[in-house]
């Protein structure tokens, strides 16, 4: 290669001369550039970049962590009532199931010693519950909803049970009055054989004088 | 032989016409000191006239970069708005070294964004073709026909025989070594010889 071409320098190739004049009209023309008088050059606009981006990492920091110990503290609130109606024993879980056995009770009676243990710090979960985001707040509404069909479901098994114990009552006091009854009608019989039994002898000791006498 | 043969023989042959002068002054890679790197350094700082210096140096470049793929009637708007992008984005530019090398990658990028926004079928007008003069005509005919050569020819041509930059100041304002520079000029300069032959221009 012609160090022409490279540098300008050598023997000079006309053909390349004849092109760097035929395109010499195209050729750069100076021009000030026009800077606009508030462009900032990025070391300060860096800065004040650096800084927002800082202070929004934070607040993203902050608002993640106190979504997450709520949501931390509202499963933990969520699990307890299940944990504890899971995992205790019959016994205990029938504190709200009521027997067949046990004395009969009203439905309030027999609701309140189960609500009352709910009562308290459920309605302080679902007061803390109101200003939480929308997303837990869905999952609220499901368990109180399960929470309510739960309840509606043991309601309706204590009232079978209500209803079973008092025909059972029932049908005992029957029993027994049809016991005395026959007793009863026992009794009244059982003195008529005595009456009867006592004429009986009665007429046997008399007869034989009579014999006598008609003799 | 096949075109690799044929491309490393060039390579070679380049090299071996090279002067050792040139061979530690124009062997140019990426990581070498910038004679402006001062000057980007000051501009980042907020210095305007560091940039307006740079921009002096760096201008015929981005023009070329520009000419190589643009129409003639818009490069200079072009020009402006790549060293305004560059002005806004100087902190971006994490090697002052490479200044050169970033602001051809804005000015191929601004002419790709031009073509894009649907003026790359920009025709000349019937005024805009009466204005121009005969040399301009003949200009732009060879313009046209550089155009049409691959990418790489194209740019160092343009640089070389439009805005008058020696190989060396190529491959220093490129960040190309100069290596690069003199397969693709000399390639170049064979194929614009056989093309400008074929259409007598």
């Amino acid at each position: 290669m012609s160090d022409y071409l490279w540098n300008k320098t050598g023997a000079p190739d006309e053909e390349i001369e004849a092109l760097e004049e035929s395109l010499r009209p195209l050729r750069y023309r100076h021009q000030d550039l026009e800077l606009p008088a508030r462009a900032e050059i990025g070391r300060h606009r860096r800065a004040v970049l650096h800084r927002s981006l800082a202070a929004a990492a934070i607040l993203l920091f902050v608002a993640l962590a106190g979504i997450w110990v709520h949501l931390l503290r509202t499963n933990a609130h969520r699990d307890q009532p299940q944990a504890s109606s899971n995992l205790a024993p019959p016994e205990a879980r029938g504190r709200r199931e009521p027997k067949p056995d046990a004395p009969q009770t009203t439905l309030a009676q027999r609701d309140a010693p189960a609500a009352a243990p709910n009562s308290s710090p459920s309605l302080s979960r679902r007061r803390q519950s109101v200003s939480a985001p929308r997303a837990s707040q869905q999952t609220r509404r499901e368990s109180f909803s399960l929470r309510a069909k739960n309840d509606n479901k043991i309601r309706r098994q204590t009232l079978a049970a209500n209803v079973a114990q008092r025909l059972r009552l029932q049908e005992t006091r029957e029993g027994e009055l049809a016991k005395d009854r026959l007793m009863f009608a026992l009794n009244i019989t059982s003195h008529k054989l005595n009456v009867a039994q006592r004429k009986i002898k009665a007429t046997t000791t008399q007869s034989p004088a009579a014999n006598d006498e008609n003799r | 032989m096949t075109k690799i043969e044929a491309a490393r023989s060039l390579f070679l042959v380049a090299r071996a016409s090279q002067s050792p002068e040139e061979s530690s002054t124009a062997e140019t890679s990426p990581t070498k000191i910038s004679p402006h790197a001062p000057l980007v350094a000051a501009a980042r700082s907020g210095d305007r006239e560091a940039f307006a210096q740079l921009h002096s140096s760096y201008a015929p470049m981005v023009h070329g970069i520009l000419l190589a793929r643009a129409p003639r009637s818009e490069v200079s708007d072009l020009v402006q708005d790549v060293f305004l992008q560059a002005f806004r984005k100087l902190h971006t530019l994490r090697d002052a070294n490479t200044f050169g090398a970033w602001l051809a990658t804005i000015a191929r990028n601004r002419a790709v964004d031009f073509h894009r926004r649907a003026r790359a079928d920009e025709k000349l007008t019937e005024e805009d073709a009466a204005a121009r003069s005969a040399e301009e005509t003949k200009a732009e005919e060879i313009l046209d026909v550089i155009r049409r050569l691959p990418e790489a020819y194209r740019e160092t041509l343009v640089l070389r025989l439009v805005e008058g930059l020696t190989g060396a100041e190529i491959a220093a304002r490129t960040n190309l070594t100069s290596a690069s520079v003199r397969v693709n000029l000399h390639r170049g300069m064979k194929l614009l010889r056989e093309e400008l032959k074929g259409r007598k221009v």
